[in-house]
């Protein structure tokens, strides 16, 4: 057969080029590009609020914002966000985004360039914080005090029998956790792992034994003394790991990307050493690098489905990627090191060009 | 959907060129009209690679953000299409070498492609026999001998032009090709 004849069998191959196709996939093009046009920095002034359809009864109340103002940043300073009945979102301009839960209230405490303190009084938050180098992020909730460089995680603050039970999940990365009352230590927590502790109201040093947490939390780890605070690791995944990566794929078709990064953390968290774990890291990886500008997460995560990947073709993708995201992410030594490796490994692999290409230097 | 003004200076419309070099300055209206005047494309060649999937359209809109985000990578603005093409041929390899994957540790049932179904219902006789044969076999085929033999055979790409494509040496895409072609020749 020739060329004329193989053109026309492109021409007999039955598609859906409709108009109403196109426009449709034109709308998630642009939205998608448009979500990578925002401009990044730590600017207050430009806080975006995300609020879903459903968060519409959100109480946002504003003190000390003053008339006229043009510096709009300082309106933030004390401002509380409180929700009723549903969540709230809201998304920073470095990408850093907060899900303050329904029935929660946090107070924005100290804000500087190069800081930012939140209070949660009541409730629940969850932090997807965007990494910037010599910038602290951190979250008091009844005495205690989370520290964040880079990560995703949530502290809750509710009511226990005994008192006031925070707890502190990681998703990814690692926080310092410093506990209530005096002489508390600091602890790191890692992802996949949380750490809790029960507060008297009152008083913080008394110990009594831990109560079992509201109908709505999460389950922990078997009663401590109260007072003192423990991690443990992440509780375990109460849907096995070929549902959870199911839902994952599922979550990622129908374009909730973060729940998707999510869900593949929670396989990765609770079921290791399954055989779709080092998938489950590769595709994290890519959704973290692709679709949430979260080149940090993403290396920890090809890193993760380098070790774990169970073919040698995932292997190869994903130290490319890995490679690719460490370039990015101006991680010299481990794109040196990633691509040293994949350029041993697979001398005649399909990414030898790219990796070799890669500006690790 | 939006309109679109674009700066005409004949009926043809501003070159790729020109939409390339606006889309780069931040211009939304050059980003809508590049993808317009290539979607079809772009979607006829993955339908092509990836048929009967219902991944296609992600997979093509994965590939338009990356190209437009990129841009800047382009050398020959004019080489949009090229380009894009070349984007949309490496993501289906990749996606094919993952659903091998998926398959080999039990998480994906094999690819099934009804080959009767594959051409249009005008499509002449020999046309239609010869577009069967071929996808025929495909699902069976490695990733590259795959995306090289329908490359060949139903677009009618020439070697040279296969292995820019995809991103191989036109050496490569030659075994790729014969691997494939011997496939395609015991299915007689």
């Amino acid at each position: 057969m020739n060329d004329h004849d193989n053109e026309r069998l492109a021409q007999h191959v039955r598609v859906d080029l409709s108009e109403g196709r196109v426009d449709r996939l034109w709308g998630g093009v642009s939205a998608r590009l448009g979500g990578t046009r925002r401009s990044r920095g730590w600017v207050w002034a430009t806080f975006a609020l995300g609020v879903s359809a459903a968060a519409v009864v959100a109480v946002v109340r504003v003190r000390g914002a003053h008339e006229g103002e043009t510096h709009v940043a300082s309106a933030w300073e004390g401002a509380q966000l409180e929700t009723a009945a549903d969540a709230l979102s809201v998304t920073l301009v470095d990408g850093s985004s907060l899900k303050v839960e329904p029935r929660s209230r946090v107070e924005v405490g100290d804000r500087t360039p190069s800081a930012l303190k939140l209070v949660l009084a009541r409730g629940r938050i969850a932090c997807d914080v965007t990494h910037r180098e010599g910038r602290s992020f951190v979250v008091a909730a009844g005495g205690v005090e989370v520290r964040v460089v880079g990560t995703r995680f949530s502290v809750a603050n509710e009511e226990a029998e005994a008192g006031r039970r925070v707890e502190v999940r990681v998703e990814r990365g690692v926080v310092e956790v410093r506990g209530a009352g005096p002489g508390a230590e600091v602890e790191r927590v890692e992802a996949g792992h949380s750490w809790s502790q029960v507060t008297k109201t009152e008083a913080l040093a008394a110990p009594e034994p831990e109560t079992e947490p509201e109908a709505e939390a999460e389950p922990v780890a078997p009663a401590a003394p109260a007072g003192k605070p423990h991690a443990h690791a992440a509780r375990p995944a109460a849907a096995d790991a070929r549902e959870l990566f199911e839902q994952a794929r599922g979550q990622w078709r129908a374009g909730r990307i973060e729940e998707a990064a999510r869900t593949y953390q929670a396989l990765l968290a609770s079921h290791p050493r399954d055989p779709r774990a080092g998938l489950a890291a590769f595709e994290l990886g890519r959704l973290r690098m692709d679709r949430l500008n979260d080149l940090t997460g993403a290396v920890q995560a090809l890193e993760q489905a380098v070790a774990l990947a169970p073919g040698a073709e995932l292997r190869e993708d994903a130290l490319a990627r890995l490679v690719s995201a460490s370039a990015a992410a101006h991680d010299r030594a481990r794109c040196t090191r990633a691509r040293t490796r994949y350029l041993t490994d697979y001398p005649s692999g399909v990414h030898h060009r790219t990796v070799s290409a890669a500006p690790c230097d | 959907m939006a309109l679109i003004s674009l700066p005409t200076r004949s009926g043809a419309g501003p070159t790729d060129a020109a939409l390339v070099v606006a889309a780069r300055a931040g211009e939304s209206w050059a980003q809508e009209a590049l993808f317009r005047r290539h979607a079809r494309m772009a979607l006829g060649l993955a339908h092509r690679l990836l048929p009967q999937d219902n991944e296609v359209d992600d997979l093509v809109q994965d590939c338009f953000v990356s190209a437009l985000k990129r841009l800047a990578s382009l050398d020959n603005p004019q080489a949009f299409a090229a380009w894009l093409g070349s984007i949309v041929v490496r993501a289906v390899g990749k996606r094919l070498r993952r659903r091998r994957l998926l398959s080999r540790l039990g998480l994906r049932v094999p690819e099934e492609i009804d080959a009767d179904a594959i051409a249009a219902p005008s499509v002449p006789g020999d046309v239609a026999v010869e577009l069967r044969r071929v996808y025929a076999v495909v699902a069976a085929l490695p990733a590259q001998a795959r995306v090289a033999l329908i490359l060949r055979r139903v677009d009618g790409l020439d070697v040279p032009e296969i292995a820019r494509r995809m991103g191989l040496s036109q050496s490569t895409v030659k075994r790729r090709l014969k691997t494939a072609e011997e496939q395609l020749e015991r299915s007689r």
